[in-house]
């Protein structure tokens, strides 16, 4: 883990976060309050956001609120994260404990200055209330970082604090996808199985689970993605996955019909436009899905899958010369990724 | 038999890492489809198992007993079909393998092969002593037969660890038939590690050249320990090896070959395991597909002269559809989709597809497992034995692969592995493989170590049969009793002066379609399948007209043939007409 300085200790952090969990929020709660709550305490982060809002917007002066606003915001897309945290300062809210959250923030977004001394404290500590808290944080940004191994042991100790079965749905997860980052698909696939054995509604253990299956199992993850997808419609990934599995089982209509609304609603995307064009390669129209693949690869000139993609569509059109350049361009992809993948295999 | 990690686990890394859409939302209370019913035993058989009554009783040994682990046991044997001594019966020619001696370092000994004669009516007779094959010369993986002198009488070559055996089909002293082994005399000298072969008049001499796989270069005293999957040991993945340079032998015309290797343009890469020799870009001229374990496979165009380019990427057949090669065993080649082209079957290792590399022409191939249906059989099967043929008649080419694991402990799949039989059926406007209500009888419905496989009429019915090879597991005959009531027209080619027929085109236009076939040097897996064809005509009975395209010469055409037949269709002699 990092060896850099933060400017707090986080041990004094730590601690005032602990006093924060104990005597902080719940002094003042409102249904909405207590719901939130309530759907933070099972991973619904969604909800625990709406319900905070509605609470906000009646209670505005509410630090604790707004801190625990905070953190699921962190939870989702981490877009309010900083509002809140100023507010929860303005409302004369814990300085220690706002710098800690901000560190785990930082930890999760990829920057792992600190995360050593967390990691330690929370094995000194396993009991302190943050300590769950904490190494979801350290297991998601060892594995933003591209430390798989480093991961799955922030994952395994998160396991063993974790109070609720939906935290150790979520444990199991980290730890699965750092599997998968190993390329242990297998293994990966049985953490998400155990997560769905703790929390069988799981969202993510359900997706990771239908993605891992889409290579093997093509009808049940299809299930699994239309699960995901009735529930909640509106998700990309969940459509592209389940237009994915159609398309491996040879059902191009099927596939098609989902793939023209994706690419309409989401034309910049470069998963979908990538999807689209594999797809219009696999039904023969060459043409349709060079363009596409030209414009993924644009949107994202690094990713593997469109430049491959696209590799094969300008040889199957004989464009000799220009797959020739283009295969050159996915050896130098396919170096970089075996290079990355060296460096995880660093001991922590 | 490919062991990749590297590449795979950095899409997935890019892929889990990158967060393409970081997915943290909740779930409202709605629980996982229960896993699918599946009606394994629903549906009428397809092919009926008649080895019990057959006198056919062997199982090839892979050695596996001394616990040894080496990669040597992982790749098993092969069946060869001929008809050895002209009675107008296939016979079955089936290698023996050997025995790993747990000394150290190990010792390698050869185990004897097996001759069956057909005696008709599904009953076989052991004629190995008589025909001169019961000696073990080496630890033997794969039979190949064609008639490489033109005397009329197919002989065999037999492939292994420690040689190879060219078994010359001559008059036996005591009357009848029998095998003497001139490798060494033909020059057939090269003895490492040798696993898939090929005939086919390569050089349009009109006789057969020899194409040789050669595999990687464990020895006794290249046998490292490898660790397994939570297990302490397990066998090497070919990774940890280096590949041996394949062998391209011209037939000599005289009962003896020259090595063309160097100058023919071959590679000097390639873990052979499979190779399938015919027309695939359309010149005319046959041409060399190879099936190489952990390494991309090679398209050999033929460009006469025994000179060759190798063109498996620019052609769409090297690697698959992420761009990344795979384990590939079994090849095989047909028309499945009526286009008159012949397209690319190859059956890989676990955690990869069995590739279809459909022929677009012009000598392009577009990967199209998932578009014809073959993604629905996942990724967990290592397939050897690899077939397309038309088993119900309905004049379209459906598949049989036979699977088993080359690990002892693999991880997210078997040991062994049930065999597969998918029908070419219409789905979504296209071509597509599906199996079967039922598999297709019992032995598709049980797990099995697969790995040579044979298609043959066995009984001339027009019904083409199974005989599959396993290791340490008795060899299985298959009788085919699928739609009895289909039409059929079963074609032999002679060549003129008998010269070697691979590369033949031969097509029947039936009911407003024309049915394309092949006739093809090697294929499948360490197996030689009957060199007939048969057309499956539906409900179709009048009279045929046959077309039939002769390595790089015209075609000719037959009229009127009766279905419900073999024809033996010749090659007229231009200077006699």
């Amino acid at each position: 883990m990092g060896n850099r300085i933060i400017p707090l200790t986080v041990l004094a952090l730590l601690a005032a976060a602990g006093g924060w969990f104990a005597f902080g929020p719940g002094a003042r709660r409102t249904d909405h309050r207590a719901e939130a709550e309530a759907a933070a305490g099972r991973r619904d982060f969604v909800a625990a956001r709406d319900h905070l809002a509605r609470y906000l917007a009646s209670d505005s002066a509410d630090r604790d609120a707004h801190l625990l606003a905070a953190r699921i915001s962190r939870r989702l897309d981490g877009a309010a994260t900083e509002e809140h945290l100023g507010r929860y300062g303005e409302l004369g809210g814990d300085r220690e404990v706002l710098e800690l959250e901000r560190a785990l923030s930082r930890i999760e977004a990829g920057d792992p200055a600190g995360s050593g001394r967390v990691f330690d404290f929370c094995m000194k500590h396993p009991d302190h209330p943050a300590a769950p808290f904490a190494l979801e944080s350290l297991t998601i940004g060892m594995r933003k970082i591209g430390q798989p191994d480093r991961a799955l042991r922030c994952a395994k100790e998160w396991l063993r604090v974790a109070a609720t079965p939906a935290d150790r749905a979520a444990a199991h997860v980290g730890r699965g996808q750092a599997l998968a980052m190993k390329g242990l698909g297998a293994e990966a696939a049985e953490e998400y199985r155990l997560a769905l054995a703790e929390s069988p509604t799981d969202v993510e253990a359900r997706f990771h689970l239908a993605e891992f299956l889409s290579r093997d199992e093509l009808v049940e993850a299809l299930k699994l993605f239309r699960g995901l997808d009735a529930e909640r419609p509106e998700r990309p990934e969940v459509r592209l996955g389940m237009a994915r599995c159609q398309r491996q089982l040879g059902d191009h209509t099927a596939a098609t019909a989902i793939m023209t609304p994706l690419l309409a609603a989401r034309p910049d995307d470069p998963d979908v436009m990538t999807e689209a064009g594999t797809l219009a390669l696999d039904r023969g129209r060459a043409d349709e899905a060079e363009d596409l693949l030209r414009r993924a690869v644009s949107k994202a000139p690094d990713r593997r899958t469109p430049n491959v993609q696209l590799l094969r569509c300008l040889q199957e059109r004989g464009k000799t010369t220009e797959a020739d350049a283009q295969r050159a361009r996915v050896k130098q992809i396919d170096d970089e990724l075996e290079r990355r993948i060296a460096a995880m295999s660093v001991k922590p | 038999m490919n062991r990749r990690v590297l590449i795979p686990a950095a899409v997935l890394a890019a892929i889990a890492a990158a967060g393409v859409w970081w997915f943290t939302r909740p779930a409202p209370t709605v629980n996982p489809d229960p896993p699918p019913v599946r009606a394994d035993d629903d549906g009428p058989p397809v092919f009926e198992d008649v080895t019990a009554d057959s006198g056919v009783s062997f199982t090839y040994r892979n050695g596996e007993e001394s616990d040894r682990y080496t990669i040597l046991e992982s790749l098993g044997g092969g069946v060869a079909v001929l008809d050895y001594d002209r009675d107008g019966r296939l016979d079955l020619f089936f290698t023996g393998g050997g025995v790993i001696d747990a000394t150290t370092p190990v010792t390698v000994r050869g185990l004897p092969g097996r001759l069956y004669r057909n005696l008709g009516g599904w009953k076989f007779a052991d004629v190995t002593a008589a025909a001169g094959l019961a000696g073990a010369p080496f630890y033997s993986h794969g039979a190949f037969a064609a008639d490489y002198d033109r005397d009329g009488f197919t002989d065999l070559f037999v492939t292994g660890f420690g040689g190879v055996a060219l078994y010359h089909n001559e008059p036996s002293p005591t009357g009848g038939r029998w095998f003497v082994e001139r490798a060494a005399a033909a020059g057939l000298t090269d003895n490492r590690w040798a696993t898939a072969a090929a005939w086919a008049d390569l050089d349009a001499d009109g006789f057969p050249d020899l194409y040789v796989c050669h595999y990687l270069d464990w020895s006794p005293a290249n046998d490292p320990v490898c660790t397994g999957n939570g297990v302490p040991r397990d066998v090497c993945p070919p990774q940890r090896f280096k590949a041996l340079p394949h062998r391209l032998y011209r037939n000599n015309k005289n009962g003896t070959f020259t090595d063309v290797t160097s100058t023919a343009g071959l590679r000097a890469d390639g873990k052979g395991l499979g190779v399938v020799v015919l027309d695939l870009d359309g010149d005319g001229k046959p041409d060399v597909y190879v099936a190489n374990d952990a390494g991309d496979n090679f398209l050999y165009l033929n460009r006469g002269g025994m000179r060759f380019e190798e063109r498996g990427f620019s052609a769409g057949v090297a690697v698959d559809e992420h761009g990344l090669f795979n384990g590939s065993m079994g090849v095989d080649a047909a028309d499945y989709d009526g286009s008159g082209r012949p397209s690319l079957l190859v059956a890989n290792y676990q955690g990869e597809f069995h590739a279809l590399y459909r022929n677009l022409g012009g000598g392009r191939f577009r990967y199209h497992t998932a578009p014809a249906g073959l993604g629905r059989l996942g990724q967990k099967f290592v397939g050897f034995g690899t077939a397309l043929f038309d088993f119900d008649r309905d004049g379209w080419e459906d598949v049989a692969i036979a699977n088993g694991h080359v690990l002892r402990h693999p991880v997210g799949s078997t040991f062994k592995q049930r065999p597969v039989l998918l029908r070419n059926e219409e789905h979504d406007g296209r071509r597509q493989f599906r199996e079967l209500p039922g598999k297709g009888g019992a032995y598709f419905r049980a797990d099995r170590m697969g790995r040579g496989l044979a298609v043959a009429d066995l009984d001339d019915d027009g019904r083409l049969d199974l005989v599959v090879s396993h290791s340490n597991e008795p060899v299985t005959l298959l009788r085919n009793v699928a739609a009895p009531e289909r039409k059929w027209i079963g074609v032999e080619v002679a060549a003129r002066d008998g010269r070697d027929r691979a590369g033949t085109v031969i097509s029947v236009t039936s009911d407003g379609r024309k049915l394309t076939r092949y006739v093809k040097g090697g294929g499948s897996y360490l197996s030689t399948s009957d060199a007939r064809v048969v057309f499956g005509l539906g409900s179709a009975d009048a009279p045929v007209e046959v077309a039939v395209t002769w390595p790089g010469g015209p075609t000719h055409h037959y009229a009127n043939l009766a279905p419900g037949r073999y024809w033996l269709l010749t090659e007229p002699d231009p200077v006699k007409k």
